[in-house]
């Protein structure tokens, strides 16, 4: 949240990223943990509770649709999905940092009326797993 | 960054050497990860271990109702028509309707309510009042620019009228499409 210290994981993901400049995003689905996530994930981003029923999809699923003037990436689309994974990490004027896309899905749960999701849980791994994987596909 | 999803980069070598660094990085923290497994293959569980209750937002609200968990079939899989089917006749049954017939009230107070997009999330006062969020995802005043687009337009939506046969066709579009 606004106000959070920067952590050394803002600072791996950086130089990581700034290494994979122009690399293919492909995401292992090999080992059976890795397919599980998938599962997981693809369960999780369709998963609607809270006291506005949102689930990921309902910003996520479709093509050229925003909340309020904010643009929403169709993350079911391979080019949604890839233009916003390689959208991140990002600096973020309103944070004065560069900040992860974890932290911009805790942001988006905040959003959805939901509990306060944790940096580094299951939830966020699925999550990344099927984003990930969604930029590979028909890539 | 610009990560290009369609295919790779030839750079210099000198940038190569950095690559092939930070690969073996990446494959180091795979082969970390190779050990960790989901704490259950149940959704409920990864719920409870990936989110914890802030201040007015509880854990209960990830708790799904009937609604919900028919409508969260994940792409492709059919929803269930005969219990969707159920619960939108439920829905539309347990609406009271005003019993003076009076249906419109206060709209400007509305009009505030509808504007104000603070309230429920766990960084809200919850000691002040919610607002609706409606221009989150709908068109309503033309006066107001910032609009979403998730819902259909409502500007004008007064105007088709107030006939029974409308405030019927009211409720139907409101209450009859549980998946929407």
């Amino acid at each position: 949240m606004r106000g959070d210290l920067g952590t050394e994981i803002e600072a791996l993901v950086t130089w990581l990223a700034a290494e994979s400049e122009g690399a293919t995003i492909a995401p292992e689905q090999t080992h059976p943990a890795e397919r599980e996530m998938y599962a997981l994930g693809e369960e999780i981003f369709f998963y609607r509770a809270g006291p506005h029923d949102f689930s990921c999809a309902t910003c996520h699923e479709q093509s050229e649709m925003r909340i309020r003037l904010q643009s929403l990436p169709d993350l079911t689309s391979h080019t949604g999905a890839a233009d916003a994974w390689g959208s991140w990490p990002a600096y973020r004027i309103s944070q004065g940092l560069v900040r992860t896309m974890g932290w911009r899905m805790r942001d988006c749960f905040r959003q959805q009326r939901w509990p306060e999701l944790q940096m580094g849980s299951d939830d966020q791994h699925c999550a990344a797993n099927v984003h990930g994987s969604e930029c590979r596909r028909r890539a | 960054m610009a990560v290009n999803a369609a295919g790779g980069r030839d750079d210099g070598s000198g940038a190569e050497t950095m690559r092939l660094a930070g690969a073996t990085m990446i494959v180091g923290l795979s082969l970390a990860c190779a050990s960790w497994t989901i704490a259950s293959q149940d959704i409920a569980a990864v719920l409870e271990s990936s989110f914890v209750a802030k201040n007015q937002a509880t854990m209960a609200r990830l708790q799904q109702d009937a609604v919900q968990k028919v409508c969260s079939a994940p792409r492709g899989a059919p929803v269930d028509e005969a219990v969707l089917s159920e619960l939108r006749q439920q829905r539309l049954d347990a609406v009271v309707l005003p019993a003076d017939g009076v249906y419109l009230g206060d709209w400007q107070r509305g009009a505030a309510v509808a504007g104000n997009g603070r309230g429920l999330q766990s960084s809200d006062d919850p000691t002040k009042p919610n607002g609706g969020n409606c221009y989150a995802c709908h068109q309503l005043s033309p006066d107001e620019v910032a609009y979403g687009n998730l819902g259909p337009s409502l500007t004008g939506y007064g105007a088709r009228g107030q006939s029974e046969p409308m405030l019927a066709v009211h409720l139907d579009q409101a209450l009859g499409y549980p998946c929407l």
